[in-house]
């Protein structure tokens, strides 16, 4: 196991790297000036030259590149080009936004999604009528749209929940449930789908299988047979399922944050990016990546936990 | 057991659902950091996003070359700031649209303005009349008769909110501060200098009889921070210290997104302090601010969407708003360098004439607009309620105007448009009025602001459409819009006639320049220089469980420190 662990790590070491370089890079050579950006059209030669020596535009890329890297070694993401503040701060003020949507949405797609799959699966028939027809309205309503129905009835129609923002779980643990209970439920709904057709047809597969008859025959418990056998095998391509979503729904948040007005790192990326504001992108990149290897990781682990020859392999 | 499981996975499913309900009212509540959204200053001179700074850029530009001379003027108002004591209410959220670069003062632009005015009461400000009134200055007065140095004498007993005391060298190290950052505020500044414990003198390089304008809340320039920010400006670009009612709360605060504002307990006033809370929320989506609004999480969108207003309204919400915009195009092409015919002042009349603005008023901004036929509106001093309607819709008016310009069978020209604030829309209704007369049109959006403004200065287009309405003194609009080389007015090419009256403008004290102003007026629209169609306001949504939501015609953007709880 810690072999996998080393090997996964000492693999995305470079993987970082790479990712950082081409986003400086290709963020580089887009168009746009932030010099421009903060001064507006109405500027003198001057001024634009001193703004692009204070934001430190005029050295050389790869020089800057290598501060970059130089700061990330002691922790440093740099500062944002327009306010001067950490880029650190304002990740992490932010990042906290982004992990509780992604893990709330993963944990809460998963436990209905697989619950869903797994009864459709075990009771067939009408069950799995009702499963596809689920999954068909995830996939079919757009977030947007099913935000806006749900804030009318809980937020508007029977004041339930709040219609915007975020709070701190350390400021209050409930507001903070709360607060997240419609955006979880808008970015689960057709994950739902997804996860209970992939579980359902996992499922089958394993069911069909003969040692599943050979256990039944054998006298084996249910419990023993759902859990240690069939969930055990058709688990795999539910966690890859999984781990997929969660690594797509970093990105895919975005939407989301601003129906619902959340200071996540999706909305904080499209502002930097309208903003030019490369050390905030690069900062965004760089806990996207680590969160991507984190979780990529985890599910290496899964897979090993899962199945014994991964481990040999 | 598999039936067990199979129940278990719908309990799971089940108390998923029931945390959606076990919510508490949300009148109470209100978990959901509260909003504000900034008045933008906006629509008064530039498309979208560069509003704030084109408005900035006026006043600075302003600041820097009006005229001179002027008979020396002493202003003391001996009014106090003080109201009763009242119950403070718990939390005020504001939906706000967009959020700042920077709070330090020097880097921000009117767009910004709510979010100094919580946190520094500027030196001087206006009473709902457009008149000056105290705040930190107690008194004012000209120096000299070139309005080039003006002496304010400076409220005692005030301390900013880090503890320290406010006098003439804190404000004099701040204006210092200004001029060695180049910051928004700093053209036309000569220098400050503390002539005594609580009086300082501002000096301008070039005569400037709106000084006194630049130093309200509406141009951040008056906005005084403390000596330690003065001594290290960094202090100020993520936190706030100045003599205002209400501090930034940085714990509660997350850059670009929520701002939370708690009292000052040093300010100089606290009666005028109404709420424990202030939260401005930058709410993009206006739908989402709407939903915020009804649900009791934010009691004002400041500004609102058109697109919202109605339905807010059918939900019992209060509704203000001031004219700031006049939508229409802007005859880039004076000299017909491209298009010969917009040479003849005739033909820019006849363009005018020819639109039913009457008719598209209805249909083009939220069907809230009036039709107009000048750009400027009430606020500006050069505003002239005769002038609206100086361009009545008459086809045959416009087909002689345009015979005796030799041009009977029409011509064609480009309009440069652009998808946002709804040009596309009004290019294509005015091309088809156009059509009638004979001349056709083809319409060039740009798809971006940077796009659009590149296009105003290429010299390529000869008309453009255009979002500027004058409600700022005319000294100010003309730098920004009308004077040769300005954004709105890019051709070079000095204008005698206008020059002229400029000149006894700037000449003339801010309070007695109404009857110039109105020449100015005059002029260009009798000369046609644009096409108003509608005057459109800047709106504030509102929950009727707030009061004091009082836009003016000189101040756009409502005061937020007189929003108080509803009796």
């Amino acid at each position: 196991m810690f072999k996998i662990i080393g090997y996964r790590l000492l693999v995305s070491l470079p993987l970082l790297f790479f990712v950082t370089a081409l986003t400086f890079f290709l963020v580089s050579f887009t168009p746009g000036d932030p010099a421009v950006v903060i001064l507006g059209q109405n500027h003198t030669p001057e001024e634009y030259q001193r703004v692009r020596e204070q934001l430190g535009l005029t050295q050389p890329l790869l020089v800057r590149y290598g501060d970059w890297l130089g700061d990330i070694v002691q922790g440093n993401l740099g500062t944002s080009i327009f306010n001067q503040e950490p880029v650190v701060a304002i990740l992490n003020s932010r990042v906290g936004v982004t992990l509780s949507l992604v893990l709330g949405t993963t944990l809460v797609s998963t436990l209905v999604g697989v619950g869903l799959g797994l009864a459709s699966a075990l009771r067939r028939g009408f069950l799995a009528t009702i499963v596809d027809t689920v999954s068909l309205l995830g996939f079919a309503l757009p977030n947007f749209w099913l935000a806006l129905v749900l804030v009318a009835i809980f937020s508007i129609g029977l004041h339930w929940l709040p219609a915007i923002g975020y709070v701190d779980p350390a400021t209050s643990p409930g507001d903070w449930l709360r607060s997240l209970v419609l955006p979880v439920l808008v970015l689960s709904a057709p994950i739902i789908g997804v996860l209970a057709q992939q579980t359902r047809n996992a499922v089958l597969e394993v069911l069909d299988r003969p040692f599943i008859q050979t256990l039944r025959a054998g006298g084996a418990s249910p419990a023993s047979i759902l859990f240690r056998h069939i969930l055990r095998n058709a688990a795999i391509p539910i966690v890859t399922v999984v781990g997929l979503t969660f690594v797509g729904l970093l990105s895919g948040t975005v939407i989301v944050e601003t129906v619902f007005a959340l200071p996540g790192l999706g909305g904080l990326a499209v502002q930097a990016t309208s903003r030019h504001d490369l050390p905030i992108i690069q900062g965004v990149v760089f806990y996207f990546t680590v969160i991507v290897i984190v979780v990529n990781l985890l599910v290496d682990l899964a897979y090993a936990w899962l199945n014994p020859r991964v481990r040999v392999a | 057991m598999v039936r067990k499981v199979a129940k278990f996975m719908l309990v799971l499913l089940l108390a998923s659902l029931t945390l959606t309900a076990c919510g508490s009212d949300a009148t109470t509540a209100t978990p959901v950091v509260p909003t504000t959204a900034p008045a933008q200053a906006s629509p008064t001179t530039a498309p979208a996003a560069t509003t704030g700074n084109a408005a900035t850029t006026a006043a600075a530009t302003t600041a820097a070359s009006a005229a001179t001379t002027a008979a020396s003027v002493a202003t003391t108002v001996a009014a106090t700031t003080t109201s009763a004591a009242a119950p403070r209410g718990q939390t005020l959220t504001i939906a706000v649209a967009a959020y700042p670069a920077s709070l330090d003062p020097t880097k921000n632009t009117p767009t910004e303005e709510p979010y100094m005015t919580l946190a520094y009461d500027s030196l001087l400000q206006f009473d709902a009349d457009g008149n000056y009134q105290p705040l930190m200055a107690t008194a004012w007065k000209w120096i000299g008769n070139d309005f080039k140095t003006l002496e304010l004498q400076l409220r005692p007993n005030v301390k900013f909110s880090d503890g320290s005391t406010f006098d003439a060298a804190a404000v004099k190290a701040w204006f210092d501060v200004q001029k060695k950052t180049n910051g928004s505020g700093s053209t036309g500044l000569d220098s400050a200098e503390a002539t005594g414990p609580l009086t300082v003198q501002i000096h301008l390089v070039q005569g400037n009889p709106l000084l006194p304008s630049f130093l309200t809340r509406n141009w951040i320039t008056g906005d005084i921070a403390c000596p330690a920010a003065a001594a290290n400006p960094a202090l100020v670009s993520t936190a706030t210290c100045g003599t205002g009612p209400y501090m930034l709360d940085a714990k509660s605060t997350v850059t670009a997104d929520t701002y939370t504002y708690v009292p000052n307990p040093n300010y100089w006033n606290p009666n005028a302090i109404h709420w424990n809370k202030i939260v401005l929320k930058v709410v993009a989506n206006p739908q989402a601010a709407l939903d915020a609004l009804k649900a009791g999480q934010v009691q004002l969108i400041a500004p609102a969407d058109t697109a919202v207003i109605d339905a807010g309204q059918t939900a019992g919400m209060k509704l203000a708003g001031v004219e700031l915009n006049v939508q229409g195009l802007d005859f880039l092409d004076r000299e017909g360098k491209i298009v010969p015919a917009l040479k003849d002042a005739r033909v820019r009349q006849a363009l005018n004439y020819a639109i039913d603005k009457d008719a598209l008023s209805k249909v083009l901004g939220g069907g809230k607009g009036r039709p107009v036929s000048t750009q400027f509106l009430p606020g500006s001093d050069g505003y002239d309620a005769t002038l609206d309607s100086y361009y009545n819709y008459d086809v045959a008016k416009a087909k002689q105007l345009l015979t005796d310009a030799g041009f009977a069978n029409g011509f064609e020209l480009t309009i440069l448009s652009a998808p946002f604030l709804g040009f596309d829309t009004l290019s294509q209704a005015v091309a088809s009025y156009w059509q009638a007369i004979g001349v056709k049109t083809t319409i060039d959006s740009k798809p971006s602001v940077a796009e659009f403004l590149t296009g105003l200065s290429s010299g390529k287009y000869g008309v453009a459409v255009a979002g500027l309405g004058a409600t700022t003194p005319t000294l100010i609009t003309y730098n920004c819009c009308f004077k040769p080389g300005s954004a709105w007015n890019p051709s070079k090419t000095p204008v005698p006639d206008l020059q002229a009256i400029i000149e006894k403008l700037a000449a003339t004290d801010a309070t007695q320049a109404g009857p110039v102003a109105k020449q100015v007026n005059k002029y260009i629209t009798e000369q046609a220089w644009f096409v108003p169609v509608l005057a459109t306001k800047l709106y504030f949504l509102y929950s009727p469980k707030i009061s004091g939501v009082t836009p003016t015609a000189t101040e756009a953007s409502p005061n937020i420190l007189n929003i108080v709880p509803a009796q």
